[in-house]
């Protein structure tokens, strides 16, 4: 087979090779249980706490703080259930309000949606889900606007998987200092990647994941601001400071830890990088294609999404013959080919159906090169000059 | 550059097989899976099979989700075809609607300019009239063109059927040779969604909202049968003989059910023959194939086509007329028209007395 371009680093990325080799180490070597009272089991654990502060370190965060968990998804569900099962155990109020968006990773949204099926039959939880705008900003003002007096947690994401719209966390984080209110960012796609600093935003909880950041999957973190009202939602031993139990993913927490300190060191590079073939890979569309358009904010976004609606054309269709040329893009997001759903995200966004299922999201990352952006640029060019004559619209 | 072909791989050994020689044949072979059904159908199937089948073969693969429309056109379709007391064909349905309507239009997106399928039928390209025939497989006991006949020149011109080529034999031997999963695994004869194959327990679960009732037998003179019940008209297909009950003098057959009172009309097996048999939805082959008067007709899969003339009524309906009366012609089956092993087009088989 040719060789495989990769421009869907927002899904997943390659390993590096630094990353897995420590992991085989932390497998085959030092494989003792950082809860071991021996040799093996303090190596381990040592190891643990030094994956703890690497992390810990991205976002200048307390290493104290870093609750490791099986990946972004859980980190989320934590973050949600944990706030609302706090404040159920401690009856401190009568009726509980979290604020969140309508384009939050289904993480979140699922997660949301299930509190609100277990408890449909007590009126005490009330969810609200603040619309982003036509380029996918949350508006910190709405947030505001939002609030009330039952308001226990604000959920907003730093960078949108799919449109890759930076929100100004800062402002939302400060909001929430002002009222006392738990602030929780979902930085699954921002995290080592943008500038982060707990502190300075006020974030009281943040998820993360390491395999958006070239390490493995099945291994992510919450970030836990000390005295944060939260509970524990997995119980076991006393792993994790009683926090999160179960033996912890060693060789992940490791490969995580990494992947952290690397992606941290190369972060202003990386993104100087990803922005120069963002560029590129747009202008080479744009100046071969009509009749497309940018899904998010084409200036200011978060330089390794590009995501486009290509009329008359469905996405699939386009992702399916770009994988032909073993060119790996993705539609809306990760669904089952056949069944398209169009994406909540664009949908919120403002995009009609056929908008929304007309669109492809490229992700761009450290590994990709300009040979690469140009060639892919090229067969994008051709499959969508193809699709359209199928449809009978040649433009 | 390699020619591209998009094959529909079930998992099972035909269209592994088949995906197999279109590879050796040098084309380049993609492979798709569509995922149809599934007894909660909200569950995503896996298709293991077919993805190992794909990896072994080193070859592209993707899975189509159309559970909804497969469910809307087909087993809707067929429990509202068995409610109206006709015994529907859901293969023949769905080769059409399904499987060829979604191959060809995934291969126009992917730029593949043949599709292909694990069938056991062979296409003909004829040069002296620029057109494609679609022919019976040599073999009678696998000869597959019976599910075919909605074909025409369009999608045959596109069309690769590699599994003609080889023995069945030879299939088993070539997947056992490529470790190939489904080497191993029978060969599936059943409605896909009624694995069980009892589709009385099908349609009582399925009912979609119609009743079955327990009614009365009837014999042909109208006259009903005071010691003779039955469970319900769906329940009954002509040319049936089992499950009728016991109790006369000479094999008794299920002639004909009339939804509307829900009775079922019984008979001896000689009031079952008829020369005469109305088609409706009648599609060609190749369009000059409707000019045809002398052929010969398959009222059902399995059975031999019998000589016959045929009467055009009007662009989507006609009558047959056997040389020799057929036994059991059964509303909703196909009626398969042949000339000398060639496949001419055909029709859905109607009771005439009630679409007069």
């Amino acid at each position: 087979m040719e060789k495989e371009i990769y421009l869907d680093n927002s899904a997943t990325t390659k390993v590096d090779t630094k990353v897995a080799e420590m992991m085989v180490e932390y497998m085959t070597e030092n494989y003792g249980n950082p809860s071991s009272m021996h040799t093996l089991g303090q190596k381990a654990k040592f190891a643990l706490d030094d994956a703890r502060e690497k992390c810990a370190n991205v976002i200048n965060a307390n290493y104290k703080d870093i609750y490791f968990t099986s990946g972004g998804t859980e980190a989320d569900n934590w973050a949600i259930k944990g706030v609302v099962e706090y404040f159920l155990a401690n009856k401190k109020q009568k009726k509980l309000h979290i604020i969140t968006t309508k384009y939050e990773h289904s993480a979140i949204l699922a997660t949301c949606k299930s509190l609100q099926e277990k408890y449909k039959h007590h009126d005490f939880l009330e969810i609200t889900y603040i619309a982003p705008d036509e380029k996918g900003y949350i508006s910190p003002n709405k947030i505001k606007e939002a609030i009330t007096e039952n308001t226990i947690l604000v959920s907003v994401m730093h960078v949108n998987n799919e449109i890759g719209t930076i929100n100004d966390i800062a402002e939302i984080g400060k909001i929430c200092h002002a009222k006392k209110i738990t602030f929780h960012s979902d930085c699954v796609q921002s995290y080592a990647k943008l500038d982060i600093d707990v502190k300075k935003l006020n974030i009281d909880l943040l998820s993360a994941s390491a395999h958006k950041i070239h390490g493995p999957k099945g291994v992510g973190f919450l970030y836990i601001k000390r005295k944060t009202p939260i509970m524990p939602i997995i119980h076991g031993g006393k792993q994790e400071n009683k926090m999160r139990m179960g033996t912890e993913n060693l060789p992940g927490i490791v490969g995580f830890g990494v992947a952290a300190e690397i992606a941290n060191k190369n972060k202003d590079e990386v993104l100087k990088n990803i922005s120069l073939l963002k560029q590129k890979l747009y202008s080479l569309l744009n100046e071969n294609l009509t009749h497309f358009s940018v899904n998010g904010d084409l200036e200011n976004g978060y330089p390794g999404i590009l995501n486009l609606s290509f009329e008359f054309v469905e996405g699939e269709s386009i992702a399916l013959s770009l994988d032909m040329e073993n060119i790996s893009v993705s539609t809306g997001s990760a669904c089952a080919a056949g069944a398209v759903e169009p994406s909540h995200v664009l949908l919120s966004i403002g995009l009609s159906k056929e908008q929304a299922q007309s669109s492809i999201r490229f992700s761009i990352g450290k590994y990709n090169t300009a040979e690469e952006i140009e060639y892919a640029a090229q067969k994008i060019i051709e499959t969508i000059i193809r699709l359209r004559k199928l449809t009978g619209m040649e433009m | 550059m390699k020619k591209k072909v998009l094959i529909g791989i079930s998992g099972g050994v035909d269209s592994s097989v088949a995906a197999y020689i279109l590879q050796k044949k040098g084309y380049e072979v993609i492979g798709v899976t569509l995922d149809l059904w599934n007894e909660n159908s909200k569950e995503e199937n896996t298709h293991k099979d077919a993805v190992s089948v794909a990896q072994k073969l080193g070859i592209k693969h993707f899975i189509f989700d159309y559970k909804e429309k497969f469910k809307k056109d087909i087993i809707d379709y067929f429990i509202k075809e068995y409610f109206e007391g006709n015994t529907p064909n859901p293969c023949i349905l769905c080769n059409k609607k399904i499987k060829w309507e979604i191959l060809l239009e995934k291969a126009d997106e992917l730029g593949c300019e043949f599709v292909a399928t694990g069938h056991y039928a062979k296409i003909n390209y004829d040069k002296t009239t620029n057109s494609y025939e679609l022919i019976k497989g040599d073999d009678p006991k696998k000869d597959q063109s019976y599910f075919l006949y909605k074909l025409k020149q369009k999608e045959l011109s596109r069309i690769l059927f590699p599994l003609y080529e080889i023995e069945k034999s030879e299939v088993r031997e070539i997947a056992k040779e490529l470790g190939l999963v489904t080497a191993e695994k029978k060969e599936s004869m059943e409605i896909c969604f009624i694995p069980d194959n009892d589709y009385r327990k099908f349609l009582l679960e399925n009912s979609n909202g119609n009743l079955i009732k327990k009614g009365d037998m009837y014999n042909l003179n109208n006259e009903k049968l005071k010691k003779h019940k039955h469970d319900g008209f769906p329940f009954y297909t002509v040319g049936q003989r089992k499950g009728l009950g016991g109790g006369f003098e000479e094999p008794m057959y299920v002639a004909k059910t009339d939804a509307k009172t829900n009775r079922v009309y019984i008979a001896k097996r000689e009031s079952l023959f008829t020369k005469e048999v109305f088609v409706k939805d009648v599609t060609w082959t190749n369009s000059n194939n409707d000019k045809i008067v002398k052929c010969e007709t398959k009222i059902r899969f399995n059975t031999i086509e019998k000589p016959c003339t045929i009467t055009k009524i009007d662009d989507n309906n006609l009558k047959i007329i056997f040389n020799e009366p057929v036994f059991a012609v059964t509303p909703g089956q196909s009626a398969v028209f042949y000339d000398n092993g060639k496949v001419l087009g055909g029709g859905i088989i109607i009771n005439r007395k009630n679409n007069e």
